[in-house]
């Protein structure tokens, strides 16, 4: 065992040792012009991507798939009939409501948890008998109670979203280093200071990666909502294109999508950095 | 006769402290009987194996545990739990991990301060910076935790510890995780601390040679149960340095102090 470990680690090194001439030359190129690696790289693989989309859309009939210039072609008919923002508005005021109140009811259920064993007692039950439950499983039943609409939008993200918000907070305050409680303590830290120096910043890790986790779930929410009924909506809009194999318009929606999820995360994250600056230096836990 | 009541003076009265195991209900005797008295300004080590209730009495000395029987007494006046609004005598260094890692070098200097809620701002500021300098760390104030080695961290430690300017410190194993060379140096570091601040030093450690190249006093504990064996004065020079390693008189303190623990030592490999 220890003994292949170890030639794997040579064949590693000695591979490294000499790389192929296309990336010596590539590493030259970004040398030569200061470029940042990183970005260059995911610039090249976006392309890559961009190119095969094209080349497949290309291949096949529209009513397979279709390429990023048709897709750019129905997108600019979306927007010019004003169907898109129709669709984008639904969807997104679903969305913030959704997940701010997933956010911070989680928070809130999470908390009380972590402050009384009793609620734990009762509620954790509840919360990893309905977080094992697949949403598709429960959004009719909210359809047919709240019917087709913003409202049932709203719950149904919010179901979707809140359990990693419940399950991060409180994982997260039962992590916090004893120790730093013991430091705060040995100094004859009240209650609230405790709390606000130790308990809460030992937790914030946990409750950042559960609010990113919330964003994307949320998405996922929205979508769901939407196929199963709505009357607006970028998840509408997937739907019906698809069942009138409208592939072009179809894809304008799985971007939409797609493009709202990276830009969310990255917003989550740029708040992170704000709100917990030690963390750069970190890895993130709870994941 | 030592003077015990002047300034970070220590009293042990009869202390014992028993622990009671929740579950079962059995109790287990971390530390018996302990008489002892500390002078103040006297740098004081503990020795003794792993579970001889060291950090207990550490941990009692500092009021975060409250002995079972006895009394425990500090600058005359017993000790109780550190409240928010007391004035705090006695501070204490951790082992390793208890620099908060959101706080920069100078809050986590700040922090015990900012606690204690008697100084203005501008106080708590100057203060800090001050001791960030004693230390060596100037230059490292808006630094986080994780961007500092061992060593450093362990510096952070001590200038939240002495920013208190308390009577009594205690410090429990504080430079076990580091590596040789620089615990030796931390070691050394320590002592020019000491000897400008002079409060009351009770150093918790493993390590004989650094409990004797520390300390006035070496407390030996045996255990099972916990208690104190043997008294001894180290009344090496000071300032002391490095060198002092080789001599042959340290060395046979350093094995006497091995020999009278030795039993203690196989007890808790036999258990």
């Amino acid at each position: 065992m220890s003994i292949d470990k170890h030639w794997t680690k040579t064949k590693g090194t000695v591979g490294r040792v000499t790389p192929q001439p296309v990336v010596v030359a590539y590493r030259q190129v970004i040398r030569q012009y200061g470029l940042n690696k990183n970005r260059v790289d995911i610039a090249i693989s976006a392309l890559i991507g961009i190119a095969l989309w094209e080349f497949a859309g290309q291949a096949t009939p529209a009513i397979v798939f279709v390429g990023l210039s048709d897709t750019l072609v129905a997108w600019q008919g979306l927007i010019a009939s004003g169907e898109y923002w129709r669709h984008v508005q639904a969807s997104g005021s679903a969305f913030v409501v959704g997940y701010a109140a997933a956010v911070s009811i989680g928070l809130t259920i999470g908390l009380m948890m972590v402050l009384s064993d009793s609620i734990r007692t009762v509620v954790s039950p509840w919360v990893d008998a309905l977080y094992a439950t697949p949403r598709l499983a429960i959004a009719p039943l909210i359809l047919v109670w709240l019917g087709i609409g913003f409202n049932s939008k709203v719950v149904i993200i919010w179901l979707t979203a809140v359990f990693p918000m419940i399950i991060n907070t409180q994982t997260g305050f039962d992590n916090v280093d004893n120790s730093l409680k013991q430091v705060a303590q040995s100094f004859g830290a009240s209650q609230p200071r405790m709390f606000l120096t130790v308990l809460l910043p030992g937790a914030l890790p946990y409750i950042i990666a559960g609010a990113r986790l919330a964003t994307i779930r949320s998405i996922i929410g929205v979508v769901v909502a939407e196929f199963l009924g709505a009357r607006a909506g970028i998840g509408y809009l997937i739907f019906q294109s698809a069942g009138q194999f409208r592939i072009a318009e179809m894809l304008v929606g799985i971007v939409t999508v797609a493009g709202a999820g990276i830009i969310l995360v990255r917003v989550v994250y740029m708040i992170q950095y704000r709100a917990a600056p030690w963390l750069k230096y970190t890895e993130l836990e709870g994941e | 006769m030592s003077n015990t009541s002047e300034e970070g003076g220590i009293v042990y009265e009869n202390v014992r402290k028993v622990y009671t195991d929740k579950q079962t209900g059995d109790d287990f005797l971390a530390v018996d009987t302990v008489n002892e008295q500390i002078e103040g300004g006297k740098f004081v080590s503990i020795v003794g194996p792993s579970g001889c209730g060291k950090t207990t009495l550490l941990h009692l000395t500092h009021g975060l545990l409250s002995p079972t029987d006895g009394e425990i007494r500090v600058d005359g006046s017993p000790v109780v739990r550190p409240r928010d609004e007391a004035e705090l005598n006695r501070t204490v260094v951790f082992q390793e991990h208890n620099l908060m890692p959101w706080y920069t070098v100078r809050d986590n200097v700040m922090y015990g301060m900012k606690t204690r809620k008697r100084l203005s701002k501008t106080e708590i500021s100057t203060t800090a910076q001050n001791y960030i300098e004693m230390v060596g760390l100037s230059g490292f104030e808006n630094s986080y935790p994780v961007e500092l080695s061992g060593g450093m961290q362990q510096r952070v430690n001590l200038a939240r510890a002495l920013s208190l300017e308390p009577s009594l410190i205690l410090m429990d194993e504080p430079f076990s995780s580091l590596d040789a060379q620089t615990k030796e140096i931390m070691q050394e570091e320590l002592l020019e601390l000491w000897q400008k601040e002079r409060s009351t030093v009770l150093f918790i450690t493993h390590d004989l040679e650094e409990a004797v190249f520390l300390s006035d006093e070496v407390l030996v504990m045996g255990t099972q149960p916990g208690r104190v064996i043997q008294r001894h004065e180290i009344d090496f020079e000071r300032p002391r340095s490095r060198s002092l390693r080789n001599d042959v008189e340290f060395n046979s303190t350093v094995e006497q102090l091995w020999s009278e623990l030795e039993d203690e030592v196989q007890k808790t490999i036999r258990m």
